[in-house]
């Protein structure tokens, strides 16, 4: 540049009076080339620099023209201007015009050449816009979008002016804004609530461009309050729709330290856990295979770490959590309860950040890292644990030798290619290992790859292409020198899924969505091999499962005027159960075992042996009282053609996942529910009361004892029945001020009826009765309370109805020994729980230049030291029934964490 | 770009993860009684025996016999094999038979209110033999040595079964302070007279031979193993410095060939009774039986079991099992010299201390004292350190083979 300058200057005064003509065939190139070609022909020279020039080429054909014509048509639609020096010598220059001397009059508006005074602006570079044109007008247009600088995302209703002249303007719900400046020097700024300001200093020649990309102010402690969905809770048509951002739940007190966005969400009125040490939820009385566990598109089968005290979900690199639990939108299917959909981060493509956390039990870091300036970046997140001295600190002598660690990687990539077309990929994988029984060693583990293609077409239609991959694995690995029945068994479900989702704003009336969905599923149900030299064990290999679901689903939004909206939903359920395949054939209305087997047919690779349909419906609507009150109503029907198999009280993560045959069939759920929702003061406090009736056909139950594991013959073990749940959910939100969290109450009966003609096949007499996971009173408050911008206060308490067991009633002596007779099923219950945890959290200073942020985290988790039972189950030892509590944590456990962002 | 010192990995913690598990008293619901039946018939040939109980509560102790009650089982060929009621609730069939193979049985009980169980039919299984039994040095999971008594079956050509153990173990056992001589009483008001005796033979040598049947269910099946045969299946865990195998132990095992019903009956009695896993609970419920009552819904507890049945005995030597190592006896002979008392004859209030003793002491000896004063004549020591009958008889059993 300096160069080019020096030249510039020593020419400046050498003027060119007469051009020669010149003869040029341009063809299919570049500006670079177009003036390499002419300094090849020619005598002239150019100065320029190499990165002013774009790719764009260009054919034409020049015969007998005036290099100023050729130049003039190379560089029109350029800010590029060009000075010929005596017949010699091209200088390119952008934006700026050189004057061939500085009185050179330009135009009778006389306007004033800019002046820069560089001194003063130093902080910021001077953008020059547009091409100078030696007509000038008094006006231009300068015009550019806004966009969040880590999202990507445009931002609406940013106000975009120039402080001194008193002009301004607002951002479109596109990002977009247009602006009429003078001629000359202008400082633009820009301005929006929760994000920095952004100043540029320019100088504007011609109508141009400008974009911003602001970012979010560093840490802001105050609210960022966006009124845009001030009052969503109350104008959102659909009923049962949790969004929980990653950001909001950081002041929740922690359990071992781990910031886990599943947690919170237990602490909603419509979702339960077992407890402490189970996996799943439970969502309005539904089992815990009935959940969908999306992470970004792609299913997770397990999202739990350490026997579910913590959530597999990096929650560092998640955004947000959306979790359906009323009206499951057309889109998703495949569950009848609920869908948890939780999207990672979009990567940073400006800047190299990333963020670290430390706990007692886990580290965790994660980074962005741009690839492609604006256009691509990565996410990488990594969390492990340290060791198993975790485990090493319990005093119990059965626990000694066990062993736990787990670890979970996910990376994300986005690419945007322009304006219509991005391309997400994300990566995920877990692994757990544990070994409680000190001769057998657990593992699992979830992979899981998706890729999404979004395409706009254009302002009213736009397109996701989904295509992803899950797997989940577990294997049992026991080894005993001394015997011959080591072994190891394996487990695997692998699906792929292809989705087209499709979105089509017809008007304002209509807004569509509709695509179709192809899921394969693959299981291998599970193989065991001898292990050990002396193993004798018989390798077993039970046939794998295949099928095939097909989807087809539409829905509508519509808005029948601003008080009345209805979401009207279908969707189109084929299922192929494919071979190869035996499939056993029992005699008609008897229980099902090896004596009442008819036959076995035998089905050769992809035969469809059985076809299942269902048209499930997902219908609400929304009716506005006033603007902060509205009444919502759905009714929706749904199909579920896997299931998880487990005949424990609680989910483990060896339970299997077990395809729909001939002999088992699809489940099916209907829900029926309606709420108030109330908003006060905007959106400061939101209130809602949301009742609900499910039903329930086909749920599986397990006859008494069955082994479920590495069973040929499972259907014989398996009963299904009826299944209903109702409750009421109360929740209160105070969404701002010092004090602010939520309250929620819900009252809810989970019950389940197992009839059938023959006693073994027969539960509790046929009656309904509760589920395992049936649990009345459910009351949960989260508060936080913000002393000063560094400090706050967080408190976590919950109480629950104990969990139903079956329990002994009396006892006999068989063979020397004494055993139980047991109640009827889930008669009684366990004690009830409660636990009441406390945090404080301290923001590291806050100046804004320092390079890391932290952010400090004392937690207590169970304050009261409630020893809340989590199992009770009776022993016989020496010939005695003994009885037995067990719980998780019964003290208070003390955690710190220090997490900083860089 | 610029990746800092990231390197402020600092961090502080305090935890304790405790995982209790403590017991509780089961509270009492609704009593039920149940008729609870013990039926087990076998290819032995001899008087099979029925227990028929009730259930009680749980806090009660012993067992309601259940009395009265007419017991027979019939084989297909219409056969009826009665039995009758020897002691409350235990039956005993009034001739000696035993199952044969490939023939069905069924059992039949009529309680005295009238109701009727019966049993559905049940096939004897095939027979399978021990091979042998034979003792491993093993350390458990807390690290502690272990005898293991293990035992092979006789591999055999069919499919694969379903086994079951019970054992009878016999321990020979040694009174750290026996003497020949004890202490007679002549006169056991005043003047109290005692007088020392040579014991009889039935006292013994001071060897005790005890025995204790075991009280869980072993259960082990060869039906997912390449070939029929019970390997180096263990049966008893022993700790290495217990006192059962002190000096020589003989344990008598019974290996049950049981029908699947039976085993899967065993096995669900088992996993109810003896959860394996703190973080997950079986559901439990009850037993389905293979004795159906006539009055429906009514649960029975129990099964009737036909299986075949095969015994050995073996012995071993405390040296076959660890050479080097030593027991520890069932009292400790500091514990022996503590209890040693020189009681007077009569004491200053005319009691006889000497006499009251007897109940719990046995004669150790006479104190060294040459010239002993003559109303404390005799040493004595605790009965369980000069006697070990509490253990089992000082006589050998018929089967004792040294």
């Amino acid at each position: 540049m300096k160069k080019i300058l020096l030249i510039l200057c020593m020419l400046l005064f050498w003027s060119v009076s007469s051009q020669e003509t010149i003869s040029l065939e341009v063809n299919n190139l570049n500006k670079k080339e177009v003036i390499q070609l002419i300094e090849k022909k020619t005598n002239y020279h150019f100065f320029f620099i190499d990165s002013w020039l774009d790719k764009k080429t260009i054919t034409n054909s020049f015969i007998d023209v005036k290099i100023s014509q050729i130049l003039d048509t190379i560089f029109k639609e350029t800010s590029i201007n060009y000075f010929i020096l005596e017949s010699k010598y091209i200088v390119l220059t952008k934006n700026n015009l050189i004057k061939k001397s500085v009185y050179e009059s330009i135009n009778k508006d006389s306007i004033i050449t800019v002046l820069v005074d560089n001194k003063t602006n130093s902080e910021n570079q001077i953008k020059k816009i547009g091409k100078e044109k030696t007509l000038k007008q008094k006006t231009y247009i300068l015009s550019g979008t806004v966009i969040n600088y880590k999202t990507g995302t445009p931002i609406e209703g940013v106000t975009i002016f120039e402080r001194e002249k008193n002009i301004y303007t607002t951002t479109n719900n596109k990002g977009y804004y247009k602006i009429k400046l003078p001629y000359g020097k202008n400082r633009i700024e820009t301005s929006f609530v929760g994000f920095d300001s952004q100043i540029e200093d320019l100088i504007l020649y011609n109508n141009g461009k400008l974009n911003f990309s602001i970012s979010e102010k560093a840490e802001q402690l105050d609210e960022v309050i966006i009124d845009a969905n001030r009052n969503r809770n109350v104008k959102q048509t659909i009923a049962g729709i949790t969004q929980i951002k990653a950001q909001e739940i950081k002041n929740i007190p922690l359990v071992l330290g781990e910031r886990d966005i599943l947690k919170v969400a237990i602490t909603l009125p419509s979702i339960k856990s077992t407890g402490e040490g189970s996996e799943g939820v439970n969502v309005r009385g539904g089992k815990v295979d009935q959940n969908l566990f999306l992470l970004d598109n792609g299913v997770i089968y397990n999202p739990s770490h350490f026997l579910g005290l913590f959530s597999a979900i990096n929650p560092f690199t998640t955004n947000n959590l959306k979790i359906y639990t009323g009206n499951i939108p057309a889109e998703y299917g495949g569950r009848l309860s609920s869908v948890f959909d939780i999207k990672t981060s979009t990567p940073n493509t400006k800047k190299f950040t990333g963020e670290a956390s430390i706990g007692p039990v886990t580290g965790n870091v994660n980074i962005d890292i741009p690839i492609v300036k604006e256009k691509s970046g990565l996410i990488l997140g990594v969390r492990s644990t340290y060791s198993d001295w975790l485990l090493g600190l319990v005093d119990n002598p059965d626990i000694e030798n066990s062993s736990v660690s787990f670890y979970d990687v996910i990376a994300k990539y986005k690419h945007t290619f322009n304006d219509k077309n991005n391309l997400k990929v994300t990566g995920y994988f877990s692994e757990d290992q544990y070994q409680i029984a000190s001769d057998t060693i657990n593992k699992y583990g979830n992979s899981l790859v998706s890729l999404n293609w979004q395409h706009k077409f254009n302002d009213k239609n736009r397109g996701d292409l989904i295509l992803s991959n899950s797997n989940y694995t577990f294997n049992i690995d026991y080894e005993s020198q001394n015997t011959n029945k080591g072994f190891n068994l394996k487990y695997k479900i692998n699906e792929t899924d292809l989705k087209l989702n499709m979105k089509y704003d017809h008007s304002d009336t209509h807004h569509f969505t509709y695509g179709l969905e192809s899921k394969l599923y693959n299981i291998t149900p599970g193989s065991i091999a001898p292990n050990g030299a002396t193993s004798e064990v018989v390798p077993l290999n039970i046939p794998k499962e295949k099928a095939l679901e097909n989807s087809l689903f539409v829905s509508d939004e519509i808005k029948v005027n601003k008080k009345l909206n209805f979401n009207v939903g279908l969707r189109f359920n084929q299922y192929l159960a494919l071979g190869p395949s035996d499939q056993r054939v029992y005699q008609d209305g008897v229980p099902k075992n090896e004596s009442t087997l008819i036959n076995t047919v035998t089905h050769n690779n992809n035969d469809i042996f059985k076809t299942y349909h269902g048209l499930a419906y997902r219908l609400s609507g929304r009716y506005s009282l006033d603007k902060s009150l509205s009444i919502k109503a759905s009714y929706n029907k749904s199909f579920q053609y896997i299931h998880r198999l487990n005949n424990n009280t609680t989910a483990t993560p060896i339970d299997t996942w077990r395809l729909s045959d001939a002999n088992i069939k699809p489940q099916e759920g209907s829900q029926i529910s309606l709420g108030i929702f109330k908003n006060i003061e905007g959106n400061k406090y939101e209130l809602s009361v949301e009742s609900y009736y499910k039903r329930y056909e086909n749920l599986l139950d397990y006859k008494v004892g069955a082994n479920l594991l590495l069973n040929e013959n499972i259907e014989t073990e398996i009963i299904q029945g009826k299944g209903k749940s109702y409750g009421v959910e109360f929740l209160a939100k105070k969404n701002k001020g010092k004090l602010n969290g939520w309250l929620g109450y819900s009252y809810s009966r989970s019950l389940i009826q197992l009839n059938s003609k023959f006693t073994e096949e027969t539960v509790n007499n046929g009656i309904f009765f509760p589920t395992n996971y049936d649990k009345p009173h459910d009351f949960s408050a989260v508060l936080n309370y913000k002393f000063t911008k560094r400090y706050s206060f967080s408190t976590n308490f919950t109480y629950q109805t104990g969990r139903p067991i079956t329990y002994p009633t009396g006892k006999y002596t068989f063979q020397g020994s004494e055993f139980l007779t047991y109640s009827n099923r889930n008669q009684f219950r366990i004690p009830d729980y409660y636990r009441l945890d406390i945090g404080i959290n301290i923001e590291g200073n806050h100046k804004i230049k320092k390079f890391a942020h932290s952010f400090w985290n004392i937690s207590i988790y169970n304050v009261l030291g409630r020893n809340n039972p989590y199992s009770v189950y009776f022993e016989t030892v020496n010939g005695n029934v003994k009885a037995f509590k067990s719980s998780i944590f019964s003290v208070p456990i003390p955690t710190i964490t220090y997490n900083f962002k860089f | 770009m610029k990746l800092k010192k990231n390197n402020l990995w600092f961090y502080f913690t305090i935890l304790v993860l405790t995982s209790c598990v403590e017991t509780f008293e089961i509270e009492d619901t609704t009593p039920e009684s149940n008729l609870v039946i013990e039926a087990i018939l076998t290819d032995e040939l001899k008087n099979h025996t029925i227990k028929l109980s009730r259930t009680t509560t749980i806090d009660a102790t012993g067992i309601i016999p259940e009395k009265n009650a007419s017991v027979s089982i019939s084989d297909e060929s219409s056969t009826v094999y009665d039995f009758q009621e020897i002691e409350d609730g235990i039956f005993r069939s009034i001739s000696s038979f035993s199952a044969e193979l490939n023939k069905t049985y069924t059992l039949t009980i009529i309680t005295n209110d009238g109701n009727k169980y019966t049993s559905t039919p049940e096939k004897l299984p095939s027979k399978s033999d021990i091979e042998n039994i034979f003792i491993t040095v093993e350390e458990n999971d807390l690290g502690e040595p272990e005898a293991i008594i293990k035992t092979n079956s006789v591999s055999s050509n069919s499919e694969g079964q379903y086994y079951r153990y019970e054992y009878d173990e016999t321990f020979k056992v040694r009174a750290p302070v026996w003497r020949t001589k004890k202490i007679n009483i002549i006169s056991d008001t005043p003047p109290y007279q005692f007088e020392i005796i040579n014991k009889p033979p039935e006292d013994g040598i001071g060897f005790c031979y005890g025995t204790k049947s075991s009280k869980n269910i072993i259960l082990t099946e060869t039906k997912t193993l390449s070939q029929d045969k019970v390997l180096e299946f263990p049966v008893r865990y022993i700790p290495i410095e217990n006192y059962l195998i002190g000096i020589r132990y003989s344990i008598f095992l019974k290996q049950y060939v049981l029908n699947k019903n039976t085993y899967d009956y065993y096995q669900l009695l088992n996993k109810f009774s003896d959860p394996d896993d703190i973080f997950s609970q079986t559901q439990v419920g009850n037993i389905p039986s293979n004795i159906i009552s006539s009055r429906s819904g009514e649960k029975v507890i129990g099964f009737f079991e036909v299986s075949t049945i095969t015994q050995k005995r073996v012995f071993f030597n405390r040296s076959d099992i660890t050479p080097d190592k030593d027991y520890t006896n069932y009292v400790s002979v500091s514990e022996c010299t503590n209890s040693l008392i020189q009681p007077q004859i009569v004491n200053s209030l005319g009691q006889s201390p000497l006499l009251n003793l007897l109940s719990t002491h046995v004669f150790q000896g006479f104190p060294e004292d040459p010239n002993p004063p003559p109303n404390i004549p005799y040493i004595l020591v605790a009965r369980v350190c000069g006697e070990c009958t509490h253990i089992g008889p000082p006589l050998k059993p018929d089967f004792w083979i040294d």
